[in-house]
């Protein structure tokens, strides 16, 4: 087991408690996505989260969603996810940091968000919305909760066309194992202002995590190897030193596409 | 976790944000079963330690109950 209820309905989670494990001894405690409260801040540049609401979708176990809270100065984040082993240990994350009358978490399907209409001055999301298909869909319910005037920023995980795949990639998202709904910038940009964001922007950060990733990877093989073994066991690092050479493949050669998102709600 | 704090306490912010996945419409909190109430729907979600679990699989049918008014 790990850790999932046992009527768990909707069959073994992505991220369980050993998912978790592993990628916060990778990315930090509370982090399900690489580079730290820094690449946060990079995704926020210029925006001030200061006596403002936001959601976070996707919060995983939800380090990024204190941080809106605790060093961005936001008044209340809402965290928000699909599955439940992440948003337990959010929760729990909350309570040790004297956070949980600022930050909630909520649990619900994918789909439609159950938020009202109108309801965040920023929607925040890192590294998840490649899980939702439906790009037009996704976006258009992100600027349904948003408040007039509202922002979104946001990072996601790209692929550089809507073709098909090339056969590494194939091979990355098989390696991953994970419910991977991967589009373009330009299909995204499209999503965002069919949607009605203005002031769409995308900036790429491909460059950046080809570099980072491949720190990530000599720190598995090397240093890291003994302490995330210890947390969960040979078999799973090795499979994942085998993910992270195939993600490498796709960063080097550009079909994996790290971006930065922002779009703004008129008001 | 203690006890005493799985006696969640639903912020009333969560309230005026949160809606019925089913329905849209809002919910009430109801601190002595730690449910959230969804009139509309005739649904009731569980809040387990702290967290609404918006899964109609997980909502108890409140059909047997009597229509709201």
């Amino acid at each position: 087991m790990h850790g999932v209820r046992e009527d768990e309905p909707h069959g073994e989670p992505e991220y369980d408690d050993a998912a978790i494990r592993f990628l916060e001894a990778l990315w930090g405690e509370g982090y399900l996505s690489p580079g730290g409260p820094e690449e946060v801040d990079r995704i926020l540049a210029g925006v001030s989260l200061m006596g403002r609401t936001v959601l976070d979708v996707g919060c995983g176990s939800g380090g990024i969603t204190l941080d809106l809270v605790e060093r961005h100065g936001a008044s209340h984040a809402t965290g928000f996810d699909v599955e439940a082993p992440v948003v337990i240990a959010a929760r729990r994350r909350a309570w040790e940091r004297g956070l949980s009358q600022r930050v909630e978490f909520v649990q619900a399907e994918p789909g439609r968000l159950p938020f009202r209409n109108e309801s965040f001055d920023v929607v925040f999301s890192k590294d998840a919305l490649l899980h939702v298909p439906d790009k037009d869909a996704l976006f258009a319910d992100l600027w349904r909760v948003l408040k007039p005037g509202g922002l979104l920023a946001a990072s996601d995980w790209l692929i550089g066309h809507d073709g098909e795949p090339s056969g590494d990639m194939k091979a990355y998202v098989a390696a991953e194992g994970l419910s991977f709904s991967m589009a373009s910038p330009a299909r995204y940009r499209a999503a965002m202002e069919k949607a009605g964001f203005v002031d769409v922007y995308t900036v790429d950060r491909n460059a950046w995590y080809r570099d980072v990733a491949r720190a990530e990877l000599d720190r598995l093989k090397g240093p890291l190897y003994a302490k995330v073994a210890a947390a969960v066991g040979e078999p799973y690092v090795d499979k994942n030193i085998r993910t992270w050479e195939a993600m490498q493949k796709v960063l080097d050669s550009g079909e994996h596409r790290p971006t930065h998102l922002r779009g703004r709600k008129p008001g | 976790m203690t006890e005493g704090e799985r006696v969640a306490v639903i912020d009333t912010r969560l309230l005026e944000l949160i809606a019925c996945p089913i329905s849209k419409g809002p919910l009430v909190y109801d601190a002595a079963r730690c449910e959230l109430v969804s009139k509309s729907a005739r649904l009731a979600y569980p809040v387990r330690d702290g967290i609404p679990i918006m899964l109609p699989s997980e909502a108890r049918s409140l059909r047997d109950d009597p229509p709201e008014r």
